[in-house]
């Protein structure tokens, strides 16, 4: 009786809500065409373009429409230059202006039609990074008042988040700093730092906008210490910067032993029903819990919050006691789901061990079964593996459950170093724990799905999403033992080239990729996929090896597809556009058949989610091309906009 | 019936044919290295192509000026026969298309200058 009373207020609730209403301001153009408002497009992550002039028949004839430059980009290779630049910044189009954002933390109002400057920010900042190894940054956030104030200024107003853990607030139009806003225009969020505060917060992720607040998570190191920062999560006064309400995964009396789960990720919202979707990552430190073995069921999450108070509405753990830095990476994406003919409020999560949550977005339900599975115990001393894990059966996981097997071809090159190597590890299928003698770890850390997530069409509920496959070796290292290997290093140095140093358990750790001694992967492919799914029924409609791997210039089959890294955008028109792989190529890829349509090389991949817009009755695609060294060592400052020709 | 070789003329033509491509090739190669605006300029595979293509320009040009004679001149048309099959894959490989148009174009000079040179022919048909 009781679930029959919730199912009913679940429907009538879901009958009054829908994620497709814009009502966030300035998400319409002024010509009333669709703005591209967030990193992920739209507050629900739909990535989902209305626009329909570039179709399956046309987009061969893509042209490239301007190219912007910032010269901010870096390789990394002069000691004492900028560490390298790993430039993944969606722009935004709204206010009629372009917005990007640099990995020098500058920011540039473009022209849409043209690329050109219209007026830049420059935030001065140090060009030094404190927690990422590398210059990171992921776009802008944009709000805009609901009744702007004549002659007054930032009524509409740009933020960039900075690796410092500072939120810059610009005018829109002027590009002046916003005085009103924290300390003459900046607020540094590492006021808020004051829990093991062992190194500042990092904003690599745009804030989300909603209403009048501004919603940050950060990111930081759940590698080198088991001690560290609880994962808070920032709402802040749109205009002002002052704290509303702050949100701790953490239970304060683990503090002690842990940290992070931070929200490193970007964030969705349900407008209508006042929801704010966190992807919560894993605890500290990321491959040992023996010290952290109470429950934390906010860690590795999806976590529903209310977007006034902060509170939690529900949450999902996706990996119980996460031992393998699963964290959840991307901003869930919701939509409208037809059961049984009825509409249910729903969102879709992707995580880096591909699987795919479809949970009801109001109570946190699965609407498609989850089993508990019985999964590998743990043989490390103190390790406490959690004894079953969450196993979605639809849809379909964008990773096989079974390691795809070794590589003929890499292991007879190799004069059979891949099956040595494999015969020495543990493996034992999805969630074998880190172990001292090595574990083969399939899915892998790096996905999986990544930060990008996957995008839906809601005319039909098609989901897509890009997906790697990867394995590596995990190994657990003795403290003594750890130590020995990297004495007189320092501490970047003891967490670079795969060992963690995890400072505070019993055990290092060493991260390798799956190899040969010629660089060639151990395991059979595709390396990477792109997948549609029909979330109406959760039955996958095809897959395809996507993108290409490159190694020394030569490019590998297409079956062997690419690892990537980066989001899928779709269009109203039937057309996907994903960059993302190791070949610096992007694409279009027709939405019924999973065929590539069009590509063009630009000059590093494009891991940044593409953006789309019209703007003077034109179509424009723009792709910022600025690499990741998890890809190849490539970088770029490249924004190229393609267009149909006049 | 009898039968000659064929007249010189036609396998020495092939033979500058085939180096003028393979030259052709070298240059190409240069080219994709150097040119930022391709997928694999400064790349490994790059430079080995630009090697090899100048290993085929050296080898057909050594062997159409006539002054290689004998052994060493059946070793260095073996060599060339596999560095025409090392290039073209490569440049395929590489999705270098003009390259390896070239390095098809040059094997194909080359493979008539080779026949041209062995294969005899009626000489008797005219009477």
């Amino acid at each position: 009786m009781i679930a029959l009373r919730a199912a009913l207020v679940i429907v009538s609730t879901a009958l009054l809500c829908s994620p497709l209403a814009a009502a966030q301001p300035g998400s319409v153009a002024s010509d009333g065409s669709q703005a591209w408002y967030t990193f992920a497009g739209q507050l629900n992550a739909q990535k989902y373009a209305t626009a329909d002039q570039i179709t399956p028949g046309n987009v061969g004839q893509l042209r490239t429409a301007w190219e912007f430059h910032s010269g901010d980009v870096s390789d990394g290779k002069n000691p004492n230059g900028p560490k390298a630049s790993d430039w993944g910044a969606t722009l935004l189009f709204v206010n009629d202006t372009l917005y990007v954002s640099t990995v020098f933390d500058r920011i540039f109002a473009l022209e849409p039609d043209t690329g050109k400057v219209k007026w830049s920010f420059d935030t001065h900042i140090k060009l030094v990074d404190p927690t990422q190894g590398e210059l990171k940054n992921r776009g802008l956030s944009y709000w805009q008042a609901e009744t702007a104030v004549a002659g007054q200024p930032c009524q509409k107003i740009i933020y960039l988040g900075t690796m410092d853990g500072r939120i810059f607030a610009v005018d829109a139009d002027s590009g002046q700093p916003c005085a009103g806003f924290g300390q003459n225009g900046v607020l540094d969020i590492n006021q808020w730092n004051t829990v093991n505060n062992k190194w500042p917060l990092s904003i690599l992720q745009p804030p989300t906008i909603f209403k009048n607040q501004i919603i940050t998570g950060w990111s930081g190191q759940d590698w080198t210490q088991a001690v560290q920062p609880p994962g808070s999560v920032f709402a802040l006064d749109a205009q002002t910067g002052k704290l509303n309400w702050t949100f701790n995964p953490i239970p304060p009396d683990l503090n002690p032993k842990t940290g992070t789960s931070n929200v490193w990720s970007s964030i969705s919202v349900d407008e209508q029903n006042n929801l704010v979707f966190l992807p919560v990552s894993s605890p500290s430190p990321d491959y040992y819990g023996g010290d952290r073995t109470a429950p934390m069921p906010l860690s590795t999450s999806v976590t529903a919050l209310d977007a006034d108070t902060g509170e939690v509405v529900w949450s999902y753990q996706t990996v119980h006691h996460d031992i393998w830095d699963y964290d959840v990476n991307s901003a869930p994406v919701l939509f409208d789901l037809e059961q049984n003919g009825k509409t249910v409020p729903a969102l879709i999560q992707s995580t880096k061990q591909g699987f795919l949550f479809v949970l009801n977005r109001l109570t946190g339900q699965p609407i498609f079964p989850i089993e508990e599975k019985a999964v590998p115990a743990s043989d490390v001393d103190g390790e406490q593996a959690a004894q079953t894990q969450p196993w979605p059966t639809m849809p379909e996981a964008t990773t096989p459950d079974q390691f795809p097997g070794i590589s003929t071809l890499a292991d007879l090159l190799s004069g059979g170093y891949c099956n040595r190597t494999f015969s020495s590890l543990r493996y034992e299928g999805r969630y074998t724990p880190p172990s001292l003698k090595g574990t083969l770890a399939y899915p892998a850390t790096v996905g999986g799905v990544e930060w990008g997530g996957g995008a839906l069409d809601p005319t039909t509920n098609t989901y897509i999403v890009n997906s790697s496959s990867v394995a590596q070796i995990y190994r657990l290292v003795k403290r003594s033992d750890y130590n020995a290997t990297n004495t007189g290093k320092t501490v970047d140095q003891k967490n670079s080239a795969g060992y963690f140093a995890q400072l505070g358990v019993p055990y290092g750790f060493y991260i390798e990729t799956f190899l040969n001694p010629l660089g060639m992967p151990c395991w059979n492919g595709p390396y990477g996929t792109l997948s549609s799914y029909d979330l109406n029924t959760g039955k996958l409609n095809w897959r395809e090896p996507f993108g290409v791997v490159q190694k020394w210039g030569f490019y590998m089959p297409d079956s062997w597809g690419s690892v990537t890294i980066g989001g899928p955008v779709i269009t109203k028109s039937g057309l996907i556009f994903l960059g993302a792989s190791m070949d610096s190529r992007v694409r279009a890829i027709d939405l019924k058949s999973g065929k590539v349509l069009w590509q063009s090389l630009v000059q590093a991949p494009a891991v940044a989610e593409p953006a789309i817009y019209t703007y003077k009755g034109k179509e424009y695609v723009v792709f910022a091309a600025g690499g990741n060294s998890i890809l190849v060592p490539k970088v770029a400052d490249q924004l190229i906009a393609y267009a149909l020709p006049q | 019936m009898t039968t000659t070789a064929l007249t010189p003329w036609r396998s020495d033509l092939a033979m500058k044919v085939a180096v003028v491509l393979s030259a052709l090739a070298l240059l190409d190669s240069l080219f994709n290295y150097l040119w930022a605006g391709n997928g694999i300029h400064g790349t490994e595979g790059a430079l080995l192509v630009v090697v090899s293509t100048l290993l085929l320009t050296l080898a057909t040009g050594l062997i159409a000026s006539g002054w290689i004679t004998g052994w060493v001149r059946g070793l260095l048309e073996a060599l060339i026969a596999l560095d025409f099959l090392g290039t073209a894959l490569a440049a395929y490989l590489l999705e270098a298309w003009v390259l390896l148009g070239l390095v098809v174009l040059a094997a194909i000079a080359w493979l008539i200058h080779l026949f041209s040179r062995s294969a005899p022919r009626p000489a008797s048909t005219l009477g």
